[in-house]
């Protein structure tokens, strides 16, 4: 009887083993092959167009040129050569298949002039009206990989690093089923030994396994299934599948939030240079770190390090992997490490790929092998942030006797007809990546919050000259907070024109004014400005008691820089796949969110910040004919500075603080606006003002909002929706109310406007 | 382009070529500049000197119009025969090199009601009418986009009114 119940109980149990190896065994066949046999996409940045009066200097095509691999060559006779001749470039392009078609590879000579292309010409002499540079290759994503991998194959992979690490972290790997069944019967012993469960006993599979499928806790409930899922993941795959995945996956280093796992991605970050052209001393320090990728961590702990190093180089020579010639010579060696971890040319941009990437596709569909994709980031671009910024931040630093790195700093650059994403910078140092200022830290913006408090005035009928009241004011909000915003310079201004407040950034008239038009109102104009999320209902956020990243900054500005309509922000022209041809096309999405005449008053008062507000010495700070427009913002005990402004078809949004959150002696006038005036000054951007809707008008306004003659001392051109205006002309000194019967008046200027 | 040296110097000038009627006096407004020193209604900009770097305008010889029409030609023989991605894609880049022309958004709104992409015909075509200034026969192809791709969404009476934003303009 006690014989059958066991018998049951037995049977029992072994089928819900069953149960259990066929669950795991999917889950070890669908990780394995996700993580194995997906070919990474590619990834490139925009393709330089070449045409007569592209805006780009013969020196910015030879930088660019050296940065996609031609060679200077007094000859120019293949692919991939260039001759520069003062303002002449002779190029032989490459070619490239591109999402919307094939660019064919040839030879082009590039006339300069004034920093423009004066033309472009083929050998012969004929003009040619558009040709364009192969994109630089940006990098590669895995897909379902959330952090960047170098993949490496088990051929490229030097054969001494392979059997080293056999022989340190796995003996027996090439003849076990998974498990070695010394090694647990160790392990277990040490465990009960010691009473807790340190021990390893892994072989390079179970490794393997932990790595892919399990959370890092030590349970014996989790080492059984790492077991029994190394036993199965041997029965399903060879020995070299196992070892290529091993290398790939396994984890070497941290950095921020960023993890390093595969020797590939470990060699270009501990030495700067491919797997295969690592020496002997420089693979067995990568084999080494295995053991713990912090404590033996090269950079932190050289002495540790280099003792791990030799440890490891003497079991290799005992086990036979190098020679005692190999052996003496390597242990003699530096580190060797470089002293910047090698990365990944644009991170932060990269970030933004995967992330749009992750977000606009199945997993399935990523998993398609040898994706290209075709992103909007513009080398040029992006080459000047990484220059600019952290130059500018240092001459900032040296200005305000402040420690050089104490500030950091975050900048978006767009096309707002496109909503592009050009360049991207997520910190000071842009070759690292890490925390990715510009799409994940949320600071107060505050002025630039105010355009929408403007916007939401004008839609309720308010112009640009209507006066409105800085004096001081107290808000109590629904919780019953008192709320008293006081201007920057502690005065009121009586009551400037509506254009002037916003110019001046007045916080008094801008809180009053919000007020007064309606706080569902300004939220409303905020949602439709394109900010993604819902600010607290508080009367502070029209001030900019809110935290948005540089990237939400640049997408609630473009709609103002796009005359009204939103376009979402976009890092993804094409995604094409190798025989299916163009996946997916991100093409020209615009949607009408506010009546362009009203916005285009805006810009107006935007462009004079740019003249005679917050942002005056942008007249200095640039060629002085430039149209610009754009906000300073500056928070709280100047914790935050930031500018956002556009000329032409740039946008660029800049964010500069500290990290810490503490104060600086910085507004966003001292701050950050320098900072976006070197950047625009490197993008050169068509610096026209584009087409007015054709029911504005301008009318000469005296200070005191009053349409008056133009003739008037102080009258100014002030941009009206035609029929908003008041009615007739008023004398020279009248109020905007007292309207005099329409004063006749015949000059040229009237003419011209009426 | 009708951006010279002289004209750049005067922003005020500047914004009045863009209002309607004023491109008819702008030889006019040269004269006016050329005799006077100052802007008379913004408060000058006490004439600071200009870094050297900075006074020419980079104004090259040949400018971007002739490839934006190129692209719009190559598009229109896409259009022709119903490769409407592959006029799109050209539209698109004719875009990044000059956005300012509405133009390229009327186009880009004939694509869209080819692909029958209504809503979007309507929106593209709203952008192009916030760029287009003095041009009365584009504002009108704009409107009568506007209105076929109101009827493709069964908004006639939108589609009517467009159409008559068109004939106001005196292009039926």
């Amino acid at each position: 009887m006690v014989r059958w119940r066991l018998f049951q109980v037995g049977l029992l149990g072994l089928a819900v083993l069953v149960v259990w190896m066929f669950y795991l065994n999917a889950v070890v066949r669908d990780g394995f092959d996700g993580q194995r046999f997906s070919i990474p996409a590619r990834v490139y940045s925009e393709a330089q167009d070449l045409y007569a009066g592209a805006p780009v200097s013969a020196d910015r095509v030879e930088i660019l040129l050296d940065d996609l691999g031609y060679r200077s060559s007094s000859r120019v006779n293949q692919p991939g050569r260039y001759r520069r001749t003062g303002q002449t470039i002779e190029v032989h392009t490459r070619g490239f298949e591109f999402w919307d078609g094939a660019e064919p590879a040839r030879r082009l000579l590039l006339d300069f002039s004034q920093g423009s292309v004066n033309r472009v010409s083929e050998p012969d002499g004929s003009a040619v009206l558009l040709a364009r540079l192969d994109p630089l290759f940006i990098g590669q994503i895995y897909p379902g990989v959330s952090e960047d991998r170098i993949l490496v194959s088990l051929e490229t992979v030097p054969p001494t690093l392979v059997a080293g690490l056999i022989a340190v972290e796995d003996q027996h790997f090439l003849d076990h089923h998974g498990i070695s069944i010394v090694g647990i019967a160790r392990a277990l012993w040490a465990n009960v030994t010691s009473g807790s469960i340190e021990q390893g006993g892994s072989t390079l599979t179970q490794q393997l396994v932990k790595n892919l499928y399990l959370s890092p806790d030590q349970t014996l409930w989790r080492k059984a299934n790492e077991a029994l899922m190394a036993l199965l993941l041997e029965a399903h795959y060879d020995k070299e599948a196992i070892l290529e995945t091993y290398l790939n996956e396994v984890y070497i280093g941290q950095q921020g939030r960023r993890s390093i796992n595969g020797f590939g991605l470990g060699a270009q970050f501990f030495f700067g240079s491919p797997l295969p052209s690592l020496d002997i001393h420089q693979q067995a320090m990568l084999v080494g770190l295995i053991k713990g990728p912090s404590y033996y961590n090269p950079r932190r702990n050289p002495e540790r390090a280099i003792q791990r190093r030799n440890v490891v180089l003497r079991v290799w020579r005992e086990a036979g992997v190098i020679s005692q010639a190999d052996y003496e010579h390597a242990t003699r060696q530096p580190l060797d490490v470089s002293a910047v971890p090698g990365q990944a040319s644009y991170p932060a941009f990269m970030d933004l790929v995967r992330r749009q990437l992750a977000e606009g596709y199945r997993k399935e569909d990523l998993l398609a092998e040898g994706l290209t994709v075709f992103t909007t980031l513009n080398p040029l671009a992006q080459n000047s942030l990484e220059q600019r910024v952290p130059a500018k931040l240092a001459e900032i630093e040296r200005q305000h006797g402040l420690q050089a790195g104490d500030l950091e700093a975050a900048a978006v650059v767009t096309r707002p007809s496109t909503g592009d994403v050009l360049a991207l910078l997520g910190g000071r140092k842009p070759e690292l990546a890490g925390f990715n200022r510009a799409l994940d830290a949320r600071r107060p913006v505050g002025s630039l919050m105010k355009p929408a408090v403007y916007l939401a005035a004008l839609e309720q009928g308010y112009t640009l000259a209507t006066p409105i009241s800085d004096a001081e004011v107290t808000v109590t909000a629904e919780d019953g907070k008192l709320w008293q915003p006081r201007n920057y310079d502690k005065t009121s201004h009586g009551t400037p024109l509506l254009m002037d407040a916003l110019v001046n950034s007045y916080n008094q008239a801008t809180a009053r004014l919000g007020m007064t038009v309606g706080l569902a109102e300004v939220f409303d104009v905020i949602d439709r400005l394109g900010v993604d999320e819902r600010p607290p209902a508080v009367p502070s956020v029209m001030l900019g008691a809110h935290g948005l990243s540089p990237m939400q900054v640049a997408q609630y500005f473009q709609t103002i820089a796009g005359n009204g309509f939103y376009t979402p922000l976009n890092a993804i022209r094409a995604v094409v796949h190798p025989e299916d041809g163009v996946l997916q096309r991100y093409d020209l999405s615009v949607e009408n969110r506010f009546r362009p005449e009203q916005v285009f008053l805006l810009q107006e008062a935007l462009h004079e910040v740019t003249r005679q507000g917050t942002a005056r010495s942008l007249r200095w700070r640039l060629p002085e004919h430039w149209w610009l427009a754009g906000k300073t913002g500056t928070t709280d005990d100047n914790r935050d500075a930031w500018f956002a402004g556009y000329s032409g078809d740039r946008q660029a949004v800049v964010w500069v603080g500290r990290d810490g959150n503490e104060p600086t002696p910085l507004t966003g006038s001292t701050g950050a606006l320098p900072v976006w005036a070197d950047i625009m000054q490197a993008l050169n951007p068509v610096q026209e003002r584009r087409g007015q809707p054709a029911n504005v008008e301008w009318l000469p306004v005296n200070a005191q909002g009053a349409v008056v003659s133009e003739r008037c001392d102080g009258a100014r051109p002030v941009p009206f929706i035609k029929g908003t205006a008041p009615n007739g002309r008023s004398r020279c000194d009248a109020g905007a109310d007292t309207q005099t019967e329409g004063e006749e008046d015949d000059s040229w200027w009237q003419r011209l406007f009426n | 382009m009708v951006a010279t040296p002289v004209q750049l110097r005067h922003t005020q000038v500047r914004r009045w070529l863009a209002t309607p009627g004023a491109l008819m006096l702008s030889g006019l407004i040269l004269v006016g500049c050329a005799t006077q020193s100052s802007d008379p209604f913004r408060p000058d900009t006490g004439g600071k000197p200009e870094s050297p770097a900075r006074t020419e305008t980079s104004e090259p010889a040949m400018d971007s119009g002739d490839v934006v029409a190129g692209l719009r030609r190559e598009a229109w023989e896409q259009q022709a025969v119903g490769e409407w991605e592959a006029a799109a894609g050209l539209l698109e880049r004719a875009l990044r090199i000059d956005a300012s022309k509405a133009e390229l958004y009327h186009q880009i709104a004939e694509v869209r009601l080819g692909q029958e992409r209504f809503a979007e015909a309507e929106q593209v075509a709203a952008k192009g009418l916030s760029l287009v200034a003095d041009d009365p026969e584009l504002e009108a192809s704009l409107w009568r986009a506007t209105a076929q791709a109101r009827s493709g969404q069964g908004d006639m009476s939108g589609a009517r009114e467009a159409r008559e934003r068109a004939c106001a303009l005196g292009y039926c």
